[in-house]
Formats: C-alpha cells, structure tokens, sequence
C-alpha cells in the first residue's frame, strides 16, 4: 500500500481516463495530511492507493494511522467523496478508509472488454482486507454499498464486526419484464461504450457550473447544489482541448452495472444468515427502489435479531452528506459499541478469560 | 463410422486476448455458433458435428478460461451474465445480424439468456441436457467460490501456476470419467482433453489441466421461475430442440413450466429423451441426439437460407 502525500494539483496518466484532479482543489479541503501527524483532525485526508491485479484502488483515509480502520464504500456512480462531510465529524480516534470501487474516483477501471457486476465487490473486500491482513473488518455503505454490506455479512458472518447501512438495505427485487428489458439494453450497449472507452478522443467537455449542474441533475436532485463539489472532486478531469472546462472521468461501462444477486428466497436466507452488530439507516424522504413488501420481509427478519438497530432519519437518499449531523449521534454511538476498536478489545478480553480458565 | 470433417482454426480478438474456435465445414454460410459446458471446451461437440448436415457450418467456440481461449485478466471473475455477451462478441466479428445457436449446459444457459435479451436475432436454438441454469440457494455457496477464487488468483500470482499437479494420462481420463459421474466415459475422455492438457516441463511422461483454474468457481446467473417465465414469454415461437439425458438431473420439474411457455402454440418447440443418456449425451450418444438435431437443422436452416 502506497500513502501519498501529494497533494499537487493533477496526477497524470497515459490516457484521459486516467487523468484527475486531486480532491482538495475542489472542495476546498485541506490538502492531504502529513504522515506524520497521526491523530490529527477529521478534517485531513492521506491519499491511499492499494494495488489489485488490474491495477490499484484509491482511497481517504481519515484518522489514525496505526489502528484499523472502517471500510466506507460510496453507492453507484458516487465516490469516496461520498463521506466527506461525515468525516469531520466522527469522533477523534475513529479511522476510516473511504475508498473509489473499481471504475469509480481514482481507482482504476476494471480491463478492457469486462463488466461491472455488483458481486463483484465482495472480491474486493476480501481482497482489500488481505493486503491489509485484516481478519475481520467493519463496514459502512450507502446506496449499492449498502447492500454489499448486507450480502458480504450474509456470505461472510465470520469476517465481519459491524456495519453500518445507509438507505439501501437488501438487493432489489425488479419485475421481471423490467429486468429483461434493461439486459436487452445493456446487450446492445456495452459492447459500444466498452469501444468509446478505448478511444483517445477526450469526451465531452463541460464548465464546472455545468458539471455541478448535471451531478445535481443525475443524483435526482437527492444531493443539495452545494454538496455536489465532493463527489465531483474525484470523477473529472481537465480538458486540454478547452482550458477551463472538465469532462467526467469515470467508466463509461459503469451505466451497465449488473445489479442482480439473487432472489427475495435467497435475500431473506442471506438476512438470517447475519450475525454481526448492524445499524441501518433510513431516509425517509427517499424510495425504497423495489415493491416494500420485499423491503419489510427481510426487515422483520433482521428486527428479530438483537444486535439489529433501524434508524429512520428526515432527507433524502443522500442524507449522509446534505445532513450528517441528523445520523452521527447513532452512527458514533454504534462505532464506539461495535467498531474495530470495541470489536478488538472484546476479542482480547474473550481470549484472555479462554486462557484464565487453562 | 464418423466422417473426418474439415475445420480451419479460428481466433476472434477480444480485449482481454482471444477467443478460439473451430470453424467446421461451409465458410460461405452463416454457420451455427455451439457452445460447450463449464470446465469443457469445443472438443465436447467432436463426435456430433460429423453427423450433422454437410451443407451448413459449425463454429464451435471455448469459452474465456476454457481450452485454448485467452483467460480473463487478473481480478475478473468468471461470471455467466458476462459469458453472454461472447455471443455477440462473435456476431458482430463476422457480421451476423442473425445467430443459429447450440449450446451444451453452460453453452445452452447461454443460449436461452441470450434468446431473451435479444429475440429478434436467434433464428433457432439447439439445448442439449438444459434449460435453465441451476439456482443459488444457499449464501455459502458464494462464500466457497469468493475465497476458492481468491485462492487460485493467488496461486497464479505467485508464479506456482506455471506448473499445476500433474498426471499421466490415463489417470486424468479416469479422473474425468469418475467426476463426471461416467458422463464423459473414459474411452471418449480424449476429446475433452486434447484442448485443455499441457505438457508437464517437470515431469515428460505426464500432462496437467491448462484451463484457468479460477472458472472452477465461476458466478452462476440465477435465474428465478418468475424470470424463467418471462423470458420464455420473450423466446416463445421461436425454433426450440430440447434434448434431455434421461439418467440427467439437468432438465427436471423446474424446467416444466417454462417449456410448457416455450411449446405453447409453438410447432417448432421440439422435445427428446435420450435413453440412457447421461449429461453429456451428445457427446457419448451423439448418433442418437443426431436422430434428432439433423431434421431440425434441415427445417430451421435449409440449404442456402442465409448469407453471411
């Protein structure tokens, strides 16, 4: 793993697509942190970069450095940049690695002619957790993440301290001439974009007003105008052929993510399956992205187990960045319970009353 | 007695590589594009092609991981919805607006996939002991596949993966035999091997596998029976021949109603059993599967039906 305490202004690759602009120019954060200073403020940021086979992930890593951190993963489309406005806000000796999913932010796209299943993820956990050497690890998702979350809980109850779901709890049930439908689309449009991908031609070129203007648009105007810029900061690029214009520089294939996991059956196996502490937070002013019968029958499952917390919070789907101070008085609370820390401590303190007893 | 068939050696680029195939016969016709199963490679359609009509061509295809195909990058899983998209991967390098399809379990998975996405470019499928995949039941069998996967991956990082175990021969035709349940009897075991054996560098009188280890725990696409449904409803009318093993699980009680959605008010829905048939019943009882695929092939594809 790489910590890079660059914060110049663009790091530039071989082609568009892998060129960005580093978050702070943007958003006005500080710039990256220095390794140095471990318990620094919320407020700083090291850039991470972890290597995997087709290249690297990038992440935020908030807090200290030498204590395990949550894992934070954004929801379709967004970014690490997703947590930025919770992140001051956690408490001091909580570290959290935000990271970019693969196509997403920083992190590089999957390899040319391949597809983006939502399954997929659980790889990437895992494989974030061997470079780490982690055995266990604590969660935080919204969105598609969210439901990673509940599915990586499912297929890996042993390797999992908490997590922490924001406004997508399970994997959505679609009716079916719904799902047909969007295959038969992406049949015809993967194979075209997954082309435009490998063409040097810079795409389309737009004012940062402009940009703001489509990110708000394309969040369904479910993240406030002014909060745009953070998930904005790690998915343009600079245009060369127009000084100050951007273009977006995430994965053309990513509109053809495959969301399908499974069944409502498997889903409510997978919910009796969970084991871990889980906190689960609802916006109320958002949907439910399937029929709610589906939604509440997985949610009687996980209300029956005592270490299930549901949350019903006021805002939008992404209450985590227009509102974090509605969520993170339960969210700290749950962390200091149940986070890496907590989880460590009562793993020590079993092992301890495990060799008293020899 | 089988007829030698001429077939020309084919490589179709594909971002990640190649993927290979064998083109038998007629080169000036729209061929039919045949699918093998998991873990197989085209070899499996060896003994059937020769008995097919003369007229028509076969461009049998291993898939990604498969025989002699490129694997997929590192860190890609192996996953059924993307196998789909080789279709018309395939379509579009020899400019086909149309595909004829025959497909053996994983290869007929895809083919009906396929069908339902995009009915108006399949003329006719051939599903040989299959319909529909099987279901994921259970969350764990994701966990076994998840790490099985991450433990090939690593296996093959750290170089082990130039020299898998090997074996001789005849022990790798009993090992096929027995774990296919004497599906791929061990006096046809040949043909499924010629594309997916190496020659050890360690050891000269022995061979490993040199498929990529990592499909073994590929993600299966499941396909629920309300979805089953409604993609039949896609397909139906469509030139349908199902053949089943009759000693085969693979086309059982699930598979009812959706061909029942598939043969409804369709003639050209075609239904056999094999008897004795095993999975891999084209490939040990290819003249009888032959019996039937022929006259379909003749009806649905007569000579010079279409161009390329």
């Amino acid at each position: 793993m790489d910590t890079d305490d660059n914060s110049s202004g663009t790091i530039t690759g071989s082609d568009l697509g892998q060129r960005y602009r580093h978050a702070g120019d943007l958003t006005g954060e500080a710039p990256t942190r220095p390794r140095a200073n471990i318990w620094c403020s919320k407020k700083y940021f090291a850039e991470i970069s972890i290597t995997v086979p087709w290249g690297h992930i990038s992440g935020k890593w908030y807090g200290p450095q030498n204590v395990q951190p949550i894992l934070g993963l954004h929801g379709w489309q967004d970014n690490a940049g997703t947590f930025d406005r919770l992140m001051p806000l956690l408490s001091p000796d909580v570290a959290f690695l935000a990271i970019d999913l693969p196509g997403h932010g920083l992190s590089s796209r999957l390899p040319d002619g391949c597809y983006y299943n939502s399954v997929d993820n659980l790889y990437v956990i895992r494989l974030i957790m061997k470079q780490y050497k982690w055995e266990k690890v604590s969660l935080v998702g919204h969105s598609m993440s969210s439901i990673i979350c509940f599915v990586f809980a499912a297929v890996f109850p042993d390797k999992v301290d908490m997590i922490i779901g924001i406004d997508a709890l399970k994997p959505h049930q679609r009716p079916y001439p719904s799902v047909i439908r969007t295959m038969e689309t992406r049949l015809d449009e993967f194979l075209r974009e997954d082309e435009r991908n490998r063409s040097k031609n810079e795409p389309p070129s737009y004012t940062y007003d402009e940009l703001i203007e489509r990110v708000y648009i394309g969040t369904f105007h479910s993240v406030n105008k002014e909060h745009c810029k953070h998930l904005m900061a790690r998915n343009i690029g600079k245009s060369e052929k127009y000084p100050d214009k951007y273009f977006f520089c995430r994965d053309r294939r990513l509109k053809f993510y495959n969301y399908a996991i499974g069944s409502q059956e498997l889903c409510v196996e997978m919910a009796n399956r969970i084991t871990c502490p889980y906190l689960f937070i609802k916006a109320a002013q958002s949907s439910y992205f399937e029929d709610k019968k589906y939604y509440d029958e997985v949610l009687d499952v996980l209300l029956k187990k005592p270490n299930f917390e549901y949350l019903e919070v006021n805002g939008s789907h992404h209450v985590h960045m227009n509102d974090p101070e509605a969520i993170i008085a339960p969210v700290n609370n749950f962390i200091q319970r149940f986070g890496p820390a907590a989880a460590a401590a009562s793993r020590q303190k079993a092992k301890e009353a495990k060799e008293s007893k020899l | 007695m089988h007829k030698r068939l001429q077939y020309e050696e084919v490589m179709i680029p594909a971002p990640w590589g190649h993927i290979a195939g064998r083109w038998y016969g007629n080169r000036a016709d729209r061929p039919i594009l045949a699918i093998h199963g998991w873990l197989d490679n085209l070899g499996t359609f060896d003994r059937l092609i020769p008995l097919l009509p003369d007229y028509i061509g076969v461009l049998c295809i291993d898939l990604p991981g498969h025989g002699r195909s490129s694997r997929l990058p590192p860190g890609v899983p192996y996953n059924v919805y993307d196998y789909v998209f080789i279709i018309p991967r395939v379509m579009k390098e020899f400019g086909w607006s149309k595909v004829s399809l025959m497909g053996h379990s994983l290869g007929g998975v895809m083919s009906f996939m396929y069908a339902a996405m995009a009915p108006s470019t399949v003329d006719m499928i051939i599903s040989l002991d299959v319909l529909l995949p099987r279901r994921i039941e259970d969350p764990s069998k994701l966990t076994k596949d998840i790490e099985g996967y991450l433990l090939e991956e690593r296996r093959q990082a750290d170089g082990t993966e130039h020299e898998p175990p090997s074996f001789t021969l005849s022990k790798l035709r009993e090992t096929l035999a027995r774990n296919s349940n004497n599906s791929v009897p061990q006096h046809l075991a040949d043909h499924m091997l010629h594309r997916q054996v190496a020659k050890s560098n360690m050891y000269p009188e022995k061979v490993f596998f040199s498929r990529d280890g990592r499909v073994k725990f590929y993600h299966i696409f499941d396909i629920e029976n309300g979805l089953a449904l409604e993609m039949a409803r896609r397909i139906e009318k469509k030139p349908y021949l199902v053949i089943k093993g009759s000693l085969s699980p693979f086309v059982g009680p699930r598979c009812n109603e959706t061909m029942s959605i598939l043969s409804h008010d369709n003639p050209n829905f075609e239904f056999y059993e094999v008897e004795g048939g095993k999975h891999h019943v084209h490939l040990h009882a290819a003249e009888e599967c032959a019996r039937y695929i022929v006259p379909f092939i003749r009806n649905h594809r007569p000579p010079r039906s279409s161009k390329l």
